[in-house]
């Protein structure tokens, strides 16, 4: 395969072996080296950790605080807590007892510095966000003496893994093995503070880049995929292999191990070298390698037409074990799919490209997950409804049978209409009202304000705005007013929006950080609603009517003296939510023309009125179907005939499943 | 014992002989599910009657409408529509009425008038109850141990199996419910048929003070045993027989259905779910003209009353379709002798209707 990628060159002659570029991507901030050894029947893991941090924070440094997710598997952590009461987005653990398999945990046997010595006496747990002191997900070292700016300490440690029965994202089903977040990690020293939160319910990580070095030693009949680039293969007298992966430019590493993967390869050569799409599908699964193969190859072209090229040399794809909870995760150049033996839907294809995405949206532009969540999910959900739409088609990218159909866009909008208004989309992803709040605002109201958002800027220039995001921030970390800000820029350059000479809309929001200037534009009444705010936008269309002008004398019976006939119509459109956005209104005559007005939606009500030879069929708020933010569509339009089909049919299907029901209940007597 | 009609031939003519019960059901279920659909339809008109967004869902079937309509239902004012459900414990109620009936008329050659259904239906409405109550006990003693059974077989599959075998190997298991669960709905159905037959014997008029519903039940259970027993294969094969001709209709008439989601009209989808409905409760009519064959050519032994006065016992009825018992055929087993003879010297007979 390297013979294949090698000859598939860019012009570019690649230096790194695992990018497609000639020089370092990122700021390399840490370097990991890390010796492992699974145990595949304990399902354990012992490792020896080698951790290179560079302090790049222009302060000295008198400790660092480490990230162990494992530890959140314990009933007593504040991930398995807020789990059990305000649920979490994988397993629930609602019952009330804590099975034995499912605990997990990382443990630091022994922890020293170059030049600073054994240092595990100095390890204690933190619980910065909550004060759980039996959390255990963040362990701080105090250095006996602190490290300068500009220089590296070098840690040495020892740890051992229990993997739980897969709960969210990483442990074990029968004899798969996820490792995700396995390894202790330190926080990011971000705008002049350690950022590591503890591992909550609903949320994911956030990390600086760097390289990573892994051996991984496991038993001979163990198919291994990870991040990074394979390195080597070597086999050892007690029946296992090593093997090697090296990944640079990365933020996290990961790794998945089954007996039962059977390998599809693909390779796309984008604008910067040849990719190879490694897919690791099970044998139980035998369409899901090809399909994960064919709609990444399609991703991978759409993203780098769209935003920019993916610049490392691999992706590989997993598809884990059924019934885990482990299916459609992103980590870097890797991922997780979703499929099933039977699958006659798009899920697979669409989890596989919304997994993908997050290697721009989380891999690359490396967002803070914990405070910043839409900037991942969000952001890759709404381009996700973009790139299907293109593959797969609008309104069947999820369903595309002869007799029903269903599209992203719509689950997106469905998702973020069933809890539009308990949470701003800028909340921290452990401070939404629950996990289901946190779900539809993160991912489906994200989506639909930046679909709406894109209908008012033009797709265009919404597009060019996602590349130029995409571009800048890459390799950074970016935050929710860099992003408004970069889209703000591109509108008012193409001339899609104009700047407003008011004060910052920033100024006074906790957290309102960003390395790009103010911009002020128009777009900013819709920002600070959809975005930092909570209103809920319905407008609606309450009655369209005709009535003749002469109301007082007899109607003609002829057509024709009818067509002749003046008639006054009259639309009364509404506000009804809080949420305040100019609308374009279309009215429908029974002669054929069709009249669009503006309305600026400020009014709770509008009444429009037209004398003319026709009377009124239909009027529609956002003709054009842009603004989905709305969360009733079925209210902005307005037809003065009824249509009782849709009705029918949907009545007629309760009505016969509420028969087939009767007479399977009739069994019982 | 007797001649052996074919159960198949003999419970269709059963059937479509007594049509108007197998209608009348029909048309309760229909009627009792469209009474209470017809809030949700207007409900549902309300949204989609008058916007263009509809257009979705009339000449093509968009889910994602769909799902939209039923979310702003379920946060409407009054949305919720419990009643909706209510047509499913109002057609069991009438259907626990119409059944007795219906068996009465297979037996007894009675047209299926609305009104002899329901009178019969009342007339045995606390035996069947009482045999409702037994078999939901028998069935979740059965069925419920069974279904833990499942679990741990399912657990056992999806520890080791994943994929289409561990679906089948899965799927196996439930088959196995299925079948018991159909041998035990076929027992019961033969105790029903026996207990209207019971119905059908007259006794002595000062008997009638005596009725004791759950004595006449306790009766037809050994008949019922003894005649599923020794005609196990072609019972239980008919009886499985119809039950899959009745899913596969429903299935297949579903499956056209939903093909026709996308049409602008809604005739066709009416008529196919309507029709796979129909021949899945002809199927189950069927079911219970075979099993009144079985039992007309089973019928029970000729119960033998005592009366106080006369010493020895008279019997009173013949056989009502085996008038000449088999010269070899074992005495009838379910009304034990010595319980009769014990019976008879303390109490007068207990067995009328």
């Amino acid at each position: 395969m390297m013979a294949v990628l090698a000859a598939a060159a860019p012009v570019a002659i690649a230096q790194s072996i695992a990018t497609n570029s000639p020089g370092p991507l990122s700021t390399r901030v840490v370097s990991y080296d890390i010796e492992a050894r699974l145990d595949t029947d304990r399902k354990s893991l012992d490792a020896i950790e080698t951790i290179t941090y560079k302090n790049l924070t222009g302060q000295p440094l008198s400790s660092i605080p480490f990230h162990l997710y494992l530890n959140a598997f314990r009933p007593q952590s504040t991930f398995t807590r807020e789990t059990h009461f305000t649920g979490g987005i994988r397993d629930s653990e609602s019952e009330d007892d804590y099975p034995d398999e499912k605990l997990g945990s990382i443990t630091i046997s022994k922890i020293s510095a170059d030049s600073y010595g054994d240092l595990t006496g100095g390890m204690h747990f933190t619980a910065p966000d909550d004060g759980n002191m039996e959390d255990h997900t963040v362990a701080e070292i105090a250095l006996p003496h602190p490290l300068a700016p500009g220089g590296a300490i070098t840690f040495h440690l020892a740890f051992h893994d229990q993997f739980p029965l897969s709960i969210a994202r990483n442990g074990y089903k029968r004899d798969f093995i996820m490792g995700g977040q396995w390894y202790p990690k330190p926080g990011v020293f971000w705008h002049g503070a350690w950022n590591c939160h503890q591992y909550h319910a609903t949320t994911e990580f956030f990390s600086d880049f760097g390289t990573f070095h892994v051996q991984l030693t496991v038993p001979n009949r163990y198919v291994v995929g990870a991040s990074g680039v394979p390195t080597g293969n070597r086999a050892n007298p007690d029946g296992t292999k090593t093997l090697g992966f090296y990944g640079e430019d990365i933020g996290d590493f990961a790794f998945a191990a089954s007996p039962h993967f059977t390998v599809t390869d693909g390779t796309y050569a984008s604008s910067m070298g040849p990719v190879q799409v490694h897919v690791l599908a099970l044998a139980a699964h035998p369409a899901a390698g090809p399909r994960y193969r064919d709609i990444i190859l399609k991703t991978l072209a759409e993203f780098d037409r769209r935003f920019g090229p993916y610049p490392y040399k691999i992706v590989t794809v997993i598809d884990p074990e059924p019934g885990s909870e482990i299916g459609g995760m992103e980590y870097p150049t890797l991922f997780t799919g979703a499929t099933s033996w039977y699958e006659p839907t798009y899920l697979t294809e669409i989890t596989a490209e919304h997994e993908f995405g997050h290697q721009y949206w989380y891999g690359m532009v490396a967002t803070n997950e914990f405070e910043d969540a839409w900037l991942d999910e969000g952001i890759n959900s709404y381009t996700e409804v973009n790139v299907l739409d293109a593959i797969l088609g609008r309104n069947t990218s999820v369903l595309n049978r002869p007799y029903a159909n269903a599209g992203d866009y719509e689950m997106q909008r469905l998702e973020y209409a069933s809890t539009p208004d308990f949470d701003p989309v800028t909340h921290w992803a452990f401070q939404f009202r629950n996990a289901a709040s946190y779900d539809d605002v993160t991912y489906g109201k994200s989506a639909t304000l930046l679909a709406t958002l894109e209908s008012i800027v033009g797709r265009d220039t919404m597009d060019e705005a996602m590349h130029t995001y995409f571009m800048k921030f890459r390799f950074t970390h970016p935050t929710t007013e860099d992003f408004l800000r970069t889209i703000e820029q591109v509108a008012v350059a193409r001339g899609r929006a104009t700047v407003f000479p008011v004060a910052d809309a920033c100024a006074g929001l906790t957290g309102c950080i960003a390395d790009v200037p103010p911009v002020n534009s128009s777009l900013r009444p819709y920002i600070d609603q959809a975005v930092y705010g909570t209103q809920v936008l319905d407008y609606s269309v309450d009655s369209a009517s005709s009535s003749p002008v002469q109301w007082w004398l007899p109607e003609p019976k002829d057509k024709n003296a009818k067509k002749n006939l003046p008639y006054l119509s009259t639309i009364y459109l509404r506000r009804k939510g809080d949420f305040v956005l100019p609308m374009t209104v279309e009215i429908v005559f029974d002669d054929g023309t069709r009249v669009r007005e503006h309305w600026d939606g400020a009014d709770r009500w509008k009444k429009l009125t037209y004398v003319r030879n026709a009377s009124v069929v239909s009027a529609e708020i956002d003709p054009d179907h842009a603004v989905l933010l709305d969360v009733d569509m079925f209210n902005n339009s307005y037809t003065t005939k009824a249509n009782g089909i849709p009705a029918r049919k949907l009545a007629n299907m309760w009505a016969s499943m509420q028969q087939f029901i009767a007479q399977l209940a009739s069994w019982i007597v | 014992m007797s001649q052996q009609r074919n159960m198949l031939t003999g419970g269709l003519g059963l059937t479509l002989r007594n049509w108007p019960a197998l209608v009348w059901t029909y048309v309760f279920n229909l009627g009792l599910a469209w009474l209470f659909t017809l809030p949700l339809n207007k409900q549902i008109n309300a949204i989609t009657a008058h916007s263009l967004a509809s257009g979705r869902l009339t000449g093509a079937f968009d889910l994602g409408t769909m799902a939209e309509v039923f979310l702003k239902l379920s946060k409407g004012p009054g949305a919720a529509t419990p009643g909706t459900y209510f047509s499913t414990p109002i057609y069991l109620a009438l259907y626990f009425l119409l059944v007795p009936g219906t068996l009465f008329c297979y037996q007894t050659g009675t047209p299926a008038r609305l009104f002899t259904l329901l009178k019969s239906g009342l007339d045995h409405f606390w035996r069947f109850f009482r045999i409702t109550l037994i078999s939901l006990v028998v069935f979740a003693v059965v069925l419920g141990g069974l279904h833990a059974l499942q679990n741990v077989w399912s657990d056992h599959v999806d520890q080791r199996i994943v994929g289409r075998p561990a679906f089948l190997l899965e799927l196996a298991g439930l088959v196995i419910i299925g079948l018991v669960a159909a041998l035990l709905r076929l027992y019961f159905d033969l105790v029903q048929v026996y207990t209207v037959h019971l119905g059908q014997l007259s006794y002595p008029v000062e008997a009638e003070s005596k009725r004791r519903p759950e004595r006449q039940i306790r009766r037809t259970f050994r008949p019922a045993w003894r005649t599923c027993r020794r005609n196990f294969l072609r019972a239980y094969a008919t009886f499985l027989f119809l039950t899959l001709l009745g899913l596969a209709a429903v299935v297949l008439t579903a499956r056209a259905a939903i093909h026709s989601l996308a049409q602008p009209r809604v005739w066709p989808m009416f008529l196919l779910a309507q029709l796979g409905l129909f021949l899945m409760l002809l199927t189950r009519f069927w079911q219970r003209g075979a099993e009144t064959i079985l039992v007309l050519d089973n019928p029970m032994p000729v119960p033998v009353a005592v009366v106080p006065a006369p010493a020895v016992p008279e019997e009173i009825f013949p056989a009502p379709t085996d008038p000449e018992p088999v010269p070899d055929e074992p005495a009838p087993e379910h009304i034990e002798n010595e319980e009769v003879k014990d019976r008879s010297s303390v109490d007068p007979p207990e067995y009328s209707i």
